[in-house]
């Protein structure tokens, strides 16, 4: 049987992602200065794989990665068909519509067409279709605090953790979208034919990851619904 | 090459062309999956490639439906080619097929068409093979056909392939008689898998005791017969479900298939469509199953005839990409390739050679001698043949030389080259 492989997002939930599989006993010697994208376990029938965030659902789901560990953000936005059996309560952050104070209060749904920045274009634009405005997203793919302030766009949507690179650019926070975490995503067929073992890793990782930490928000989960 | 060339030589997105090998064992696969639908009595249908939109769009779930491309004729109706060939398989079995003998038992085999980016295995054009059983709501026509399936995947020389039999009756039963909203946000958690999503939605349902617990715990419902107890003991509806579906396994065991099969109560996709038992087929190598059906003994009616029916899709690029071993058979090189002559002995006998089932390729650029024998060898062909003394006798040429053979002879040592 070949190894069961994980794909591990590059980018802020690494670390977190590395420490998790190392309390479970694992090497997982792959970041900090490794070179490495492909590591196999020396002493379990495992390999990680490591893969920029945005990468890691493509490669689940087409069962080049039997599992990930993703933000839900990112694993929304890619829409990829694949099953979400276990939270991981670390990696916490926000989507959030912003944009400079004198939009607060502004009712957009009365507006023509709004611009709006950001790397999420997919749930932007579901956003806006729920609430009802005609926006216009303008897809970039970083600095996105820059476009309102240099007329590229009216608002932004993008994720927050603490809110001050909103702040450093004098910009405020209008509505919260979802709340996301780390989550840890399986591909459809290896759930069927990998059963045992999925479960088995799930469980430990369920286990360790400790009674303490809050699994998810029940409002974040609502506006997924 | 030019520019325009380039440009003329482009394809849609979506679409492949296959050479040669591939080809070959594409219509192997089809050949393989016609011989054996054929020998358990299955007739094949062949539907029109486009319809009226409004017709194929009957029993399509909305996902489909918008995944159809769609023209106008010049009348200016609105035709569209077929995403799925069910929908047009329980029209012909409503009209024209109305005073068949039921249950009637039908296979397709053909090109599909869905406005969708294209994965491993599956671009916008694509090859489905399916049977449909017609007429017979019994958990033998249901075995029958979970059994053609493992069959099929057998055929098709598929490894270590696995069918997840789910039943949807059983799902429905549960959630009969709550609101859309809430059902459907309690089957897309399912289908996720996600347990706390799951949680969520029945939160939000207001459910609670046992018929709760049972809905939280149908992701991981997945095993033998031993996942079926809880659903049994809860009565009614339910346990009747979970009760046909025990009878379907029993009689996989009979089949012999039992073993490629894990029941799976998770197993809640396309509730629009299907009524009793669903099942998709995997196989390490693919990240996206190979083959999908179940019972929906709703369809049918929607043109008029109300029948029971049960059936399955399967996607033939992507069995042949898990398909053992994985080895092209190579394009058929010519056995012979005969220099161009116009004399009836010679003519004859490279039909007689034909008729033999010899691949006989006949020059027709006037090509002699060695340039002749390079242009064979090019093809994976080493023999050559020319007539002398007008078509009286002939010459075979390889890389030795030539020599001189009766037909006779030639027939004779034909038969001992490989290939």
């Amino acid at each position: 049987m070949e190894r069961l492989t994980v794909a591990l997002p590059k980018g802020r939930l690494l670390e977190p992602s590395v420490a998790l599989f190392q309390r479970l006993g694992y090497a997982c010697a792959v970041g900090n200065g490794s070179r490495q994208l492909l590591v196999d376990e020396p002493a379990a029938d495992l390999r990680f794989l490591l893969a920029r965030a945005d990468d890691v659902p493509v490669y689940v789901e087409y069962g080049a990665a039997d599992l990930g560990i993703v933000g839900q953000d990112v694993l929304r936005e890619s829409g990829r068909d694949v099953y979400e059996p276990l939270h991981l309560g670390f990696g916490h952050c926000r989507l959030v519509l912003a944009g400079a104070p004198h939009q607060q209060g502004r009712d957009f749904r009365l507006v023509s067409s709004v611009r709006v920045a950001t790397k999420y274009p997919r749930l932007a634009r579901a956003y806006f279709l729920q609430q009802g405005i005609s926006a216009e997203i303008i897809p970039l793919t970083g600095a996105i605090e820059l476009a309102p302030r240099v007329g590229l766009a009216d608002l932004l949507v993008d994720v927050v953790q603490t809110g001050r690179t909103l702040q450093e650019n004098g910009l405020v926070e209008l509505a919260e979208i979802m709340t996301c975490q780390a989550t840890v995503i399986v591909n459809r067929v290896a759930h069927r034919l990998r059963l045992a073992e999925i479960r088995r890793l799930l469980s430990a990782i369920e286990l360790s990851r400790g009674a303490g930490e809050q699994m998810l928000t029940a409002d974040c989960q609502k506006k997924f619904l | 090459m030019t520019e325009r060339q380039t440009l003329r030589g482009h394809l849609p997105h979506g679409v492949q062309e296959l050479f040669q090998g591939e080809a070959a064992r594409r219509r192997q696969a089809e050949a393989a999956l016609r011989d054996l639908f054929s020998r358990w009595a299955y007739g094949e249908l062949i539907p029109p490639t486009f319809e009226y939109d409004d017709t194929l769009a009957v029993g399509a779930g909305p996902e489909l439906r918008q995944a159809m491309y769609r023209f106008f004729d010049r009348e200016g109706q609105t035709l569209a080619l077929r995403a799925d060939f069910t929908t047009q398989v329980a029209r012909m079995a409503a009209t024209k097929l109305f005073d068949q003998p039921l249950p009637l038992r039908c296979f397709y085999i053909g090109s599909v068409f869905r406005y969708e980016e294209p994965q491993v295995g599956r671009q916008r054009e694509f090859t489905q093979a399916g049977v449909e059983l017609i007429g017979a709501n019994t958990p033998a026509a249901d075995a029958e056909v979970v059994a053609l399936a493992a069959a099929a995947l057998e055929a098709l020389e598929v490894r270590d392939f696995q069918i997840n039999l789910g039943q949807m009756a059983l799902f429905r039963a549960l959630t009969a008689d709550l609101p859309p909203d809430d059902l459907e946000r309690i089957r897309q958690a399912t289908d996720q898998r996600n347990p706390a999503r799951l949680r969520l939605a029945l939160d939000a349902a207001g459910l609670a005791g046992p018929r709760r617990a049972l809905l939280a715990g149908l992701p991981d419902l997945i095993g033998s017969l031993e996942v079926l107890q809880e659903a049994m003991a809860f009565g009614g509806a339910v346990a009747e479900a979970a009760e046909r579906l025990a009878q379907v396994y029993r009689l996989l065991e009979a089949h012999g298939v039992a073993g490629h099969v894990i029941l799976d109560l998770g197993e809640v996709r396309g509730m629009d469509y299907y009524t009793g038992i669903t099942f998709r087929g995997v196989a390490p190598g693919l990240g996206w199953p190979l083959l999908s059906g179940g019972r929906y003994d709703e369809l049918i009616g929607q043109f008029g005839r109300p029948l029971a029916a049960v059936g399955f899709g399967l996607g033939i690029e992507r069995a042949l990409l898990v398909q053992t071993p994985q080895a092209q058979p190579p394009w058929p090189a010519p056995h012979l390739v005969v220099q161009g002559c116009d004399h009836p002995a010679c003519l004859g006998l490279v039909r007689r050679l034909r008729q033999e089932g010899y691949r006989i390729e006949m020059d027709v650029l006037g090509r002699q001698g060695e340039e002749l024998l390079a242009h064979a060898r090019r093809q994976g062909c080493r023999h050559v043949l020319r007539c002398q003394d007008d078509g009286r006798s002939w010459l075979l040429g390889d890389e030795k030389g030539e020599r001189a053979v009766t037909a006779h002879r030639l027939l004779e040592e034909m038969k001992t080259w490989n290939g």
